[in-house]
């Protein structure tokens, strides 16, 4: 294997679900040779989760894949941190304890609840949030960490929906 | 009475406090752009269009600055660009404050 290739693959053990840009970025190398070299490792896995492609070592099935690409985000973390602690939780105590506003939490939801790290239950009107699996969903929070990139965004986001929603109800 | 804000010595057509000053801010507020247009490619809605559009003015500033510091541009025009790229962040902050609101105008009937 070139060392090219084993730098690739290196990367992307240390980095499970690793998304494309992230890659090249952080090995300093060119969009065409890193394409090259993924299509040459074959047991790399692929997944897309919400437009990004993100690439895992083998060991981790389909629902774990998206969990973790879903848990790079640092805001999502967060959501997942309080239901774990809650058990259950209506929509609203989740956004106050996080400290998000109502559309940031939405925006996360939907992957959470596309990728079934996370449960929406409507008994008419009410809707409960749980996690599907919290023990599993637990276990891989430490397996990866958000980028420092990544945060700045997710906080950006915050922030953003924090002014527009008070905004809006002033 | 005007009293020089500039101190300290030159790289050719450098200002040395002027470099690091505009460096500083042009490094911040690229990376604050970034955040702001990564942010509308994952949102999509025109009210991260517009505060995104709002960073990339601001960006703007510090580049004009460079721009007026080796002298491509006059101090006068820098003084009107500048101002007018002011003009254009406010409005487009003003406007995604306004959008938040119009785009859930539906909600008021539901109350």
């Amino acid at each position: 294997m070139s060392e090219t290739r084993a730098r690739i693959r290196r990367e992307i053990e240390r980095e499970p679900g690793i998304h494309f840009r992230a890659l090249t970025r952080g090995l300093e190398l060119a969009t065409g040779q890193v394409q090259y070299h993924l299509g040459r490792l074959e047991d790399v896995r692929v997944e897309r989760v919400k437009g990004r492609t993100h690439y895992y070592p083998p060991g981790y099935d389909a629902w774990e894949r998206t969990a973790l690409a879903l848990l790079r985000r640092e805001t999502a973390r967060d959501i997942v941190a309080t239901l774990y602690d809650a058990g259950e939780a209506r929509p609203d105590a989740v956004a106050d304890r996080v400290g998000i506003a109502r559309s940031t939490l939405e925006h996360h939801l939907d992957g959470l609840v596309a990728g079934d790290v996370v449960r929406k239950q409507r008994d008419g009107n009410r809707v409960t949030l749980s996690l599907s699996r919290p023990e599993e969903t637990v276990a891989l929070l430490g397996t990866v960490e958000p980028s420092l990139a990544g945060r700045l965004t997710d906080r950006f986001e915050r922030l953003v929906d924090g002014l527009l929603e008070s905004s809006e109800r002033d | 009475m005007n009293v020089p804000g500039h101190v300290g010595g030159h790289w050719g057509a450098f200002h040395v406090d002027f470099t690091i000053v505009l460096g500083a801010s042009a490094l911040a507020t690229a990376a604050l752009c970034l955040a702001g247009l990564t942010a509308y490619r994952r949102r999509g809605s025109r009210a991260y269009l517009l505060v995104a559009l709002a960073l990339v003015g601001l960006v703007a500033q510090p580049v004009l600055g460079g721009l007026a510091m080796v002298g491509a541009v006059s101090p006068a025009t820098h003084h009107t660009l500048e101002h007018g790229a002011d003009a254009v962040v406010v409005l487009l902050v003003l406007g995604a404050v306004y959008d938040a609101r119009a785009t859930d105008g539906r909600r008021e009937v539901r109350r």
